[in-house]
């Protein structure tokens, strides 16, 4: 193992994890913005208002996300309409191409967990809230929202280290993340055991903060206590 | 009529599930300060019954007042009554108090939250006001110590007694109780038990289903025996535990005694 090559380059490799975490803290928070309707709609007992959320759903958790990711990059170029609009600027660029793509996809995951936990409230809760007399809206917003929370946090952890990994198919629409920066690197010194590795380090430190920092707010949140009922 | 309106009035409540009729026409009335213990063995309706008061469960055809307001229903698709105007029973709920058998506190808020959630979010009150309130009420059921704690942190006994001052919270005109004991050790009974007993010598107006015979007996004013969805004795607490009319209720009677 060539240590110098890794000390070397590690400015290189940091300077790709920086724009890996920037990609994946942006669809991770704006998806989950995106889910919250997507989800509570999803849940709805009305059949029409649940089909939207549910062929959005079908279509992104049913293909790949790499097929997405061309679509978006290499597709909507094709429509005149695309580029002649306001939006061109920004999907002529991978970056916010990735950003897209990445958000839609993990909004229609995280929609699911939301739906999953609105639908495992203890029904008794709910009830305890329309009996004191809260409107749907406000059962919704004050009492079910927030223990749904606790209950999809642990599984919404999960989807934003996926998607952590997933962010290495942003390498494939030229962006030098830390998959896409190992490689380049590796074109240049043609080492890729000693880069590729290093690569990995900086995923498995990603993840494991992303697991620190997810364990602290169940702890905050008080998740555990939640549970067991 | 002379008499003053009654607090909550039923008439003729009917529901059925499936096929299975649970009430086949319940009416009763309470007047101000009235405590009604609904008794009766498991399947009877009682719970079905109180919490159709409420619309927890839709019932298929009766009327509901609550002080002389008669709550709109109107016909679902499935031939249950449904409410006809959500801001009405959204009102007329949080004047109805519900305490449950299995409490139903927010696990995820703190007791003094819990209590707090309601009055500010539905009556409008201000969080300091509605602290006040609530640090009143769980001095009076006795767990203001409690208030920081968690549900999962309190036992039966005084969940359910947090439950209650949550309930109490509302200020409602009536309080409904669905087996409020039901779900507690033998030796929390009597605390949550004294809590009741204590509501009902303020002169609240009150329904309650339970099993606990001697209670009811001690604290009602009226008692309500139901068996297969009728009313099957009504009156006193003496006149039913010690001299009911039918034959199905004496047996029930002397096996709890």
């Amino acid at each position: 193992m060539n240590w110098e090559v890794i000390i070397k380059w590690l400015p290189r490799l940091l300077q790709g994890a920086t724009l890996t975490l920037e990609l994946v803290a942006i669809a991770v928070i704006a998806g989950l913005i995106l889910a919250i309707p997507l989800g509570i709609a999803r849940s709805s007992r009305l059949w029409y208002v649940r089909a939207l959320p549910f062929g959005y759903i079908f279509f992104f958790r049913g293909t790949p996300l790499l097929v997405q990711l061309f679509l978006v990059y290499y597709g909507l170029a094709q429509f005149e309409a695309v580029r002649s609009s306001a939006f061109w600027p920004y999907l002529r660029d991978p970056f916010w191409c990735t950003v897209f793509t990445m958000t839609l996809h993990t909004a229609a995951y995280i929609a699911e967990i939301l739906r999953g936990a609105l639908q495992a409230i203890p029904r008794g809760e709910i009830e305890a809230a329309r009996a004191l007399g809260m409107s749907q809206t406000k059962a919704l917003i004050y009492i079910m929202l927030p223990r749904a929370a606790r209950i999809g946090l642990p599984a919404y952890s999960n989807e934003v280290i996926l998607m952590l990994k997933a962010s290495a198919l942003a390498s494939t629409v030229t962006l030098l993340e830390l998959t896409g920066m190992a490689r380049t690197i590796i074109a240049r010194t043609y080492l890729p055991v000693e880069i590729f590795f290093a690569a990995g380090l900086f995923y498995l430190l990603i993840s494991f903060l992303l697991v620190q920092g997810f364990k602290q707010l169940e702890r905050w949140l008080r998740v555990d206590a939640c549970q067991g009922r | 009529m002379a008499e003053a309106t009654p607090a909550l009035e039923i008439r003729n409540l009917h529901k059925r599930y499936g096929e299975q009729e649970i009430l086949k026409g319940i009416s009763l009335t309470a007047c101000d300060g009235d405590v009604i213990s609904i008794l009766g063995s498991s399947g009877s309706g009682k719970s079905t019954l109180l919490r159709c008061i409420n619309l927890l469960e839709n019932p298929h055809q009766g009327q509901i007042l609550v002080a002389g307001e008669e709550l709109k229903l109107k016909p679902a698709k499935n031939g249950e009554l449904i409410a006809a105007d959500n801001k009405q029973i959204n009102r007329l709920r949080s004047e109805i108090g519900f305490v449950f058998q299995n409490f139903n506190l927010w696990p995820h808020m703190s007791i003094l939250d819990n209590i707090i959630e309601a009055p500010r979010r539905v009556l409008g009150q201000s969080k300091a006001e509605a602290i006040e309130a609530a640090e009143a009420l769980l001095d009076k059921v006795g767990i203001h110590n409690k208030r920081h704690s968690y549900p999962a942190e309190l036992s039966g006994g005084q969940q359910q007694r947090a439950a209650i001052a949550r309930t109490l919270a509302m200020r409602p005109k009536v309080i409904l109780f669905d087996e409020p004991t039901s779900a507690l050790d033998p030796e929390m009974v009597q605390e949550v038990l004294s809590v009741i007993r204590a509501l009902a010598d303020e002169g609240r107006t009150m329904l309650l289903v339970t099993h606990e015979m001697n209670f009811a007996r001690q604290v009602s004013s009226e008692v309500i025996f139901l068996h297969q969805g009728l009313v099957e004795e009504q009156g006193t607490p003496q006149q039913v535990f010690e001299n009911p009319n039918s034959a199905r209720c004496k047996q029930f009677m002397s096996s709890n005694r």
